[in-house]
């Protein structure tokens, strides 16, 4: 299996980042990378689903169950059927994990640097 | 709003690639539906805009990125490709000597057929190179027995047709004349046409430089000349001042007035062929001009542009109807007919090419049989490379691709390889011509012969390349890696091979045969005893011009006979009307005393005739075998004496004994009175070597003076050149009105009448050698291989206590039994196949057992060494050795 690039570009970081709560399906993971980003990343479905294909190829995604906890009236109207439903692996929350770190180093040292405030 | 974010969205992913849309598509429209219920819910136009704004944008980017995915996963092929060209190249480079047989192989087989392609090409299938050249027909008279052929007509008959040609756009008349050129100490004989105004526009050709003559200047007959580009650079230094003056044609004086363009050719269908100069037709000698029955003009018709050949035959019949109303007490058969002038200048050229045509064919499927052969040795060599290549990863298809990279480039080296062979093919066949095929002249390799060199070659190379790709199709990958890596031979592949030895055996039969039967015919030919001595032997012809009266005549030969015979070195001169093998003899009735008249309204006996003069029985080394020759007594006016050969002895034999017979020609005869046979001389070859002596006589030239005549010069040997230099000056000091014509020594003239059978012996042995030394290292390079294979059976049958011997005889045997085959295959085909050559065969059939016996031996003995060799060394390798390396 083909090795994901390193660093992660933003879109797949967020994704990971998105999906390191639990099993999201397609809108429901761009709903939440815009609300975490409060509407700074805004993603289409080309580029999400075009993401996690090759998320998927390297390994860092995958697809997985509904959640049992989910709103019956979309259960109701069948449409849930249809929905693939994406979850993290565990080399994708590794490589959330290690992008994480890499920004923290990153941001320790603009801290040191006092490029951002609250230096140490 | 829904329907419209919606829409957008259809169309963006429309213009996706088919396998993102396939691959995607379903859930992109899930997001869309659940994105458009949450801008639904949250309400607004802001919502939807945004979510317009996102879908619209990302919808593109998506786009350009996917597409460059497609295309770029595309030139994945791409690399594919120049890698695979890589492997090939580096494969030949580890392995020259397989790529160098292959190519050299391919290319010799494509080489050969391609150069029988560019010659009919340029012989038969190319237009002539005149403008618009379909439409030109020549024109003549015609019967319904031979409707292929068109002959001369009259010129009255031209010239009426002429002056009212339609339905064609114009006609114009030709006949052939010798000129007596005299710019210089010596009178030199040159080839031209006597032609009517409208030739050039007929032609389509106008002068280069300068003008044609006119229809004024023709009327007039006015001496005007038009001169050919190569002889007015040759002879006149392309000098265009000599448009300003004229030139001695004949002893007068002839105006040059146009050059024709240097690449002009004198159309060979009207007799053409070598004129250098075109003078007006007006300028015959008034007894043509005034005949309507005298047929010896060559017409060329031009048909209007769509216009048909069928309607021109009509007019043709037409015009005949009418000549024959208004002169119904002309003799003759004024009916007119017209062909395409390319037919009439191919004649049976393509009867002529077929032998090449076929052996090279031959040859070609040799080679490609070579070329399969080697490609599935080494296929099988391959088997494990291929194999391991399968066993990571490589698809069966990017194997097949592989392999056909290879064949196409081995067919795109070995196509170029044989293009350049054809190029250099067709101009020594050109320069080899033996004087019989017509538009060699035009040879050269057009455009479309090495398209043609390309395309056989990559269907030889394609088509022969599937072998491996069988190889492949029947492969599992895990069979040769288990062990046996190059595995002995299957029972199918060996097959396989065992067809390709008897297939190259059957052939190489057949080329062989073909050859043999050449060269057996040439051998006969060149054993035949003329009758005469060739050697130290010149003709020259020379005409006379002037009184009729015969005492001036035989003062005239006679002077000329002094002035040869003053040349130093001379030993004998003597004179005939035709000199032998040149073609050329008289036909007269006889009246024999003693010898009953024959049936009919011709009651005498036709026999051919020679009128000779001066030593010509020495001179030519003919014996007289009883009576005597020719003396200084048979002069004009004493009691006419006649020889007669062998051949007419032994007719007039039951009459009566030859010497001393008595005959009359009659009144239509060379020479009133009655005359005496006093000597039997030797049967000689008159006319072609190869046709048997026929009865002929001899008439003393003193007694029959004629003007032109050959004289045949005896020479005590040295230089032939200073001979005829001698004997050009000899003539001019007797007269500057005539030029003496071909000068040649007999011998050239013996082995000119043999030129034709001597070119094709020498082109199909020539190409037989190539196809016998293929089909050999064919048997030899197949056999090593397989024997090559059988290493371990060898070290298995050595340590079980076979020897050498025995080995190597059972391997033999292996090679010899598909050679047998193959001869005995090749023996059958091979008589439909030589009886294309009966035209060419001279006393040989075409089936000749004793021919075909010879070369079933030489196959059979060749074959035999090029399979000895292999098992030989096959069974002495060492028993342990091969056990091991099996």
């Amino acid at each position: 299996m083909p090795e994901h690039p390193e660093p992660l570009t933003p879109v797949v970081y967020h994704i990971l980042f998105a999906l390191s709560a639990g099993p999201l399906y397609g809108y429901g993971i761009t709903a939440e990378i815009e609300s975490a980003t409060a509407g700074s990343l805004r993603m289409g479905p080309g580029t999400l689903y075009g993401s996690l294909g090759r998320m998927e190829g390297w390994g860092l995604v995958e697809p997985a169950d509904p959640p049992g906890d989910h709103d019956d009236a979309e259960r109701r109207d069948g449409r849930q059927a249809k929905r693939r439903y994406y979850a993290l692996t565990e080399t994708g929350q590794r490589a959330l994990k290690k992008e994480a770190q890499r920004m923290e180093r990153a941001v320790e040292l603009a801290r040191a640097r006092e490029i951002l405030e609250g230096g140490a | 709003m829904r329907w419209w974010v919606k829409t957008i969205a259809a169309v963006l992913l429309w213009l996706a690639p088919r396998r993102f849309r396939r691959d995607r598509g379903d859930a992109i429209r899930q997001w869309v539906d659940d994105a458009s219920e949450a801008a639904a819910t949250r309400g607004g136009t802001r919502a939807w805009l945004r979510l317009t704004t996102t879908i619209g944008g990302d919808g593109m980017k998506t786009i350009v990125r996917e597409w460059r995915n497609v295309f770029a996963e595309g030139t994945r092929g791409l690399t594919d490709l120049s890698l695979d060209v890589r492997f090939a190249l580096r494969a030949w480079a580890r392995r020259p000597g397989f790529a160098l047989l292959a190519i050299g192989t391919l290319g010799l087989g494509v080489g050969a057929v391609t150069t029988s392609y560019g010659i009919v090409d340029a012989v038969i299938l190319s237009p002539l190179p005149y403008p618009e050249s379909q439409q030109l027909a020549r024109v003549g008279q015609w019967s319904q027995e031979n409707p292929e052929r068109i002959y001369a007509m009259s010129y009255l008959d031209m010239l009426d047709l002429e002056a009212d040609p339609a339905p064609f756009e114009a006609v114009s008349g030709s006949a052939n004349r010798r000129f007596n050129l005299l710019e210089g100490p010596l009178p030199e004989a040159v080839r031209g046409a006597l032609v009517t105004p409208g030739f050039w526009d007929t032609m389509g050709v106008p002068p280069r430089i300068g003008r044609a003559f006119s229809r004024e200047e023709f009327e007039r007959g006015e001496r005007v000349v038009v001169l050919s580009g190569g002889f007015w650079r040759t002879r006149f230094g392309a000098d265009e001042g000599i448009l300003e003056r004229s030139i001695t044609l004949d002893g007068q004086p002839y105006q040059v007035v146009g050059i024709m363009p240097d690449d002009f050719l004198p159309p060979q269908a009207l007799s053409q062929q070598n004129a250098v100069m075109w003078a007006p037709l007006s300028g015959l000698p008034e007894a043509l001009r005034e005949s309507r029955e005298n047929t010896f003009i060559s017409a060329l018709g031009r048909l209007p542009e769509g216009g048909s050949l069928e309607a021109a035959r009509s007019g043709l019949t037409r015009f005949g109807a009418r000549i024959r109303a208004e002169h119904p007490d002309v003799a003759g058969d004024h009916y007119f007919g017209a062909q395409p002038l390319l037919s009439q200048t191919i004649g049976n050229a393509s009867s002529q090419l077929l032998p090449l045509v076929g052996t090279t064919l031959l040859l070609l499927l040799i080679a490609c049989t070579n070329v399969a052969s080697l490609l599935m040795v080494r296929a099988t060599e391959r088997t494990r490379e291929l194999s391991v290549r399968a066993a990571i990863g490589a698809g069966r298809a990017r194997l097949l691709q592989q392999l056909l990279t290879e064949s196409v480039l081995l067919g795109v080296v070995g196509g170029l390889v044989g293009a350049a062979l054809a190029w250099g093919g067709v101009e020594v066949f050109a320069r080899l011509n033996p004087g019989d095929i017509p538009r060699l002249a035009e040879v050269t390799l057009r455009p479309s012969g090495l398209l043609f060199s390309l395309a056989v070659a990559l269907a030889t190379s394609l088509v022969f390349g599937l072998a491996p790709a069988l190889v492949v199709r029947r492969m599992t990958p895990s069979r040769p890696l288990r062990g046996q890596g190059s595995g002995s031979a299957s029972r199918g592949t060996s097959s396989v091979r065992g067809g390709l030895i008897a297939l190259e055996a059957g052939l190489a039969l057949m080329a062989v045969m073909g050859a043999g039967l050449l060269v057996n015919s040439y051998a006969r030919l060149s054993t035949i005893d003329p009758g005469f001595d060739a050697e130290d032997l010149y003709t020259m012809n020379l005409d006379y011009v002037g009184d009729d009266d015969p005492g001036a005549i035989n003062a005239y030969h006679t002077v000329v006979r002094q002035e040869l015979e003053a040349i130093p070195g001379v030993q004998s001169v003597g004179a005939t009307w035709y000199a032998p093998l040149g073609g050329g003899w008289g036909w007269q009735s006889l009246n024999i005393r003693g010898v009953p008249p024959r049936e009919g309204d011709r009651p005498g006996h036709p026999f051919r005739f020679q009128v000779v003069g001066g030593d010509f029985l020495a001179a030519m080394g003919i014996p007289v075998v009883r009576g005597r020759g020719f003396d200084d007594t048979d002069v004009y006016g004493t009691p006419g004496k006649a020889l007669v050969n062998e051949a007419f002895a032994e007719w007039i034999e039951p009459h009566g004994d030859a010497i001393g017979t008595v005959f009359d020609l009659g009144e239509s005869g060379l020479a009133p009175g009655s005359f005496e046979v006093v000597g039997v001389i030797g049967d000689i070859r008159q006319y072609e070597l190869t046709e048997p002596p026929e009865p002929e006589i001899y008439f003393a030239l003193p007694q029959t003076p004629s003007g032109s005549l050959t004289w045949v010069v005896k020479h005590a040997g040295g230089p032939g050149a200073a001979l005829t230099v001698a004997m050009r000056e000899a003539v001019a000091r007797v007269t500057t009105d005539v030029p003496p014509r071909s000068l040649v020594s007999m011998e050239r003239r013996v082995a000119a009448s043999i030129d034709v059978p001597r070119f094709y012996m020498r082109l199909l042995a020539g190409l037989a050698a190539i196809t016998l030394a293929l089909a050999l290292v064919g048997v030899y390079g197949t056999l090593s291989f397989t024997f090559s294979q059988s290493v371990s059976e060898v070290g298995i049958r050595r340590a079980l206590g076979a020897t050498e011997d025995t080995v190597s005889r059972h391997l033999l045997r292996r090679g010899l039994v598909p050679v047998a085959v193959g001869l005995a295959l090749g023996a059958v085909a091979v008589l439909p196949a030589t009886r294309l050559l009966s035209a060419f065969l001279y006393g040989v059939a075409p089936g000749d057992p004793a021919t075909l016996a010879a070369a079933v031996v030489l196959l059979g003995v060749t074959a035999g060494l090029a399979s000895w060799l292999p098992a030989l060394r096959a069974a002495r390798a060492d028993p342990m050795t091969a056990l091991r390396e099996g």
